[in-house]
């Protein structure tokens, strides 16, 4: 009898925990997966400033992202393109900027460390295809780019080529992370990736007058703008979480500014 | 009765069991077909697909580039490995001592089971650089594709290759022998005209594992979408293509139309694969 009670205590004991565990508020993030970074850590603040919140967050990119918050299967999306209409199918979304992510243009050590915006744009077309004929070394240059999913190349394609497509020829990497490596590790190549911490081991190029400083991000032209969508009018939960990850001042730590 | 009940229980079980997975085969490749039916459905529809040009912001579908990916990979790749997996399959079968061919089998069987994103690794750290420094090139190509299939297609068809001779029956090399023929006139003569139905369903087998592979080449392939200049020049297959942009279109659009097309055409080549399996099989 007094075992029974016993066991019946233990159950009772760890049912208690087990909902007081539970949250009551479950919101889920999918989009872009330049600003994971930021978003991880900002959720993981926001939960431990807000018991019975989770935030689950994943990758896919800004289109995935997109898609999945207008179909309802995601609570926010962050992308860093403005939504078209075939992946929102006409629901309407509510926005909020992140900040501003630098994209900034990567090139193998050893080439060239400064570009005009003219020769940037004939390199990234395909038009310029030899590093000699921009003061650089007698190489073959290497685009490397991004898929159509990324948000990144579809800023570059407008800001920064007018329209114009990268050049098919390019070689194309699925991440931000791959783009670089890529570019560190291929003699000849170039890129461009998304990041407000310049990386090493490659040159970041200058384009123009303009020269990324990490003290002044304001001053380089060429960004992204990562952005949090829910659908309208979305319930509190999600516009807390929405407004909180959005109003962070450390988010400069990441890059975003 | 009880052990008659069991068994119309089990029969009921096994028949719900393979109708399911016959509709769930039926309703993939009806799905893929409907799916592309916009597609296919276009007025110069074949001619649209079979351009090389593949620029889905400007309604360009070309599968050219990637048909060609897929078919120089996976030939280029089974030219490489079908004579090490062929060596691998007489060493084990024909020269290993009889005590050590069972743990031969098995390694075989375990390196089957390397997970495609570990050859994709090494081939990231080893193949690429390897022909960039061969090439000249960026070294993300067909031929590292081809190189990192091959040796990820070595382990299974050397299995299935060793597996194959060694099913020929002993009493079959001892008549040869028996009637004078050195150990390479019963390989050639003997052992591979037996084992032929075998062999040739593993190679198909082969074939079927390099049109589908996706992971392992997508990471040294390049991703490249206009037709490749060569066997250095990076480019892509239809799956890896499949990989890049599934998540650009969603459901209901042309470019999810074009890729169902994509996968069409996977399925068709593997159909035709099981087609030429049976044959060899002597089937119908």
């Amino acid at each position: 009898m007094t075992r029974g009670l016993w066991r019946a205590g233990l159950v009772a004991h760890l049912a208690g925990a087990l909902l007081a565990a539970a949250p009551r508020h479950e919101v889920s993030l999918m989009g872009a997966t330049s600003v994971l970074p930021y978003l991880r850590a900002a959720s993981a603040a926001f939960m431990s400033a807000h018991p019975g919140y989770r935030v689950t967050l994943a990758g896919g990119g800004s289109v995935a992202g997109l898609v999945e918050v207008s179909r309802g299967r995601v609570d926010l999306a962050v992308a860093d393109i403005p939504p078209r209409s075939e992946w929102t199918q006409g629901v309407q979304l509510c926005h909020t900027a992140l900040g501003r992510l630098p994209i900034l243009f990567i090139a193998h050590q050893g080439l060239v460390t400064h570009l005009s915006a003219t020769q940037l744009r004939e390199i990234l077309v395909g038009r310029i295809r030899n590093w000699s004929a921009v003061g650089g070394p007698h190489e073959r240059i290497v685009v490397v780019s991004r898929s159509l999913a990324s948000g990144a190349l579809q800023v570059v394609e407008r800001q920064l080529l007018g329209g114009q497509r990268v050049t098919s020829h390019a070689i194309v990497m699925l991440s931000n992370g791959a783009v670089f490596t890529t570019v560190r590790e291929t003699p000849g190549a170039i890129g461009y990736v998304e990041s407000g911490q310049p990386p090493s081991g490659v040159a970041i190029l200058q384009v123009d007058q303009h020269r990324f400083a990490r003290h002044d991000p304001g001053a380089w032209p060429y960004y992204a703008v990562p952005t949090l969508y829910w659908r309208c009018p979305g319930d509190r939960r999600v516009r807390d979480v929405a407004g909180y990850l959005a109003s962070q001042p450390w988010r400069r730590e990441f890059g975003l500014f | 009765m009880r052990d008659q009940q069991r068994e119309k229980v089990i029969q009921s079980v096994t028949w719900g069991l393979g109708g399911i997975f016959v509709l769930l085969g039926f309703g993939l490749m009806a799905m893929v077909l409907v799916g592309a039916w916009p597609t296919l459905a276009e007025p110069h529809a074949l001619a649209r697909l079979l351009s090389p040009t593949w620029d889905p912001m400007r309604d360009q579908w070309g599968l050219l580039p990637f048909l060609l990916g897929t078919a120089v990979v996976t030939c280029l790749a089974l030219a490489i490995v079908v004579p090490l997996a062929l060596a691998t399959g007489i060493s084990i079968s024909r020269m290993l001592p009889w005590s050590l061919r069972p743990q031969a089998v098995r390694l075989l069987a375990a390196l089957t089971a390397i997970p495609s994103v570990v050859f994709g690794w090494w081939g990231l750290e080893t193949v690429v650089p390897a022909v960039r420094i061969l090439g000249g090139q960026a070294g993300f190509s067909l031929l590292a594709a081809a190189i990192v299939l091959a040796l990820m297609l070595w382990p299974t068809l050397g299995f299935l290759f060793a597996e194959a001779l060694m099913k020929v029956p002993r009493s079959y090399v001892e008549a040869s022998a028996a009637l004078g023929a050195s150990d390479d006139q019963t390989l050639v003569r003997i052992l591979i005209p037996s084992a032929w139905p075998q062999l040739m369903n593993a190679f198909l087998v082969a074939v079927a594992r390099g049109l589908g592979e996706t992971v392992a080449v997508q990471m040294v392939i390049g991703g490249q979408v206009a037709m490749p200049a060569g066997l250095l020049s990076p480019g892509a297959t239809l799956t890896t293509q499949l990989l890049t942009d599934a998540t650009l279109f969603p459901p209901g659009t042309r470019g999810h139309a074009a890729l169902d097309a994509m996968a069409l055409a996977l399925l068709a080549a593997m159909g035709l694969l099981v087609r030429l399996s049976a044959r060899w099989q002597g089937q119908p």
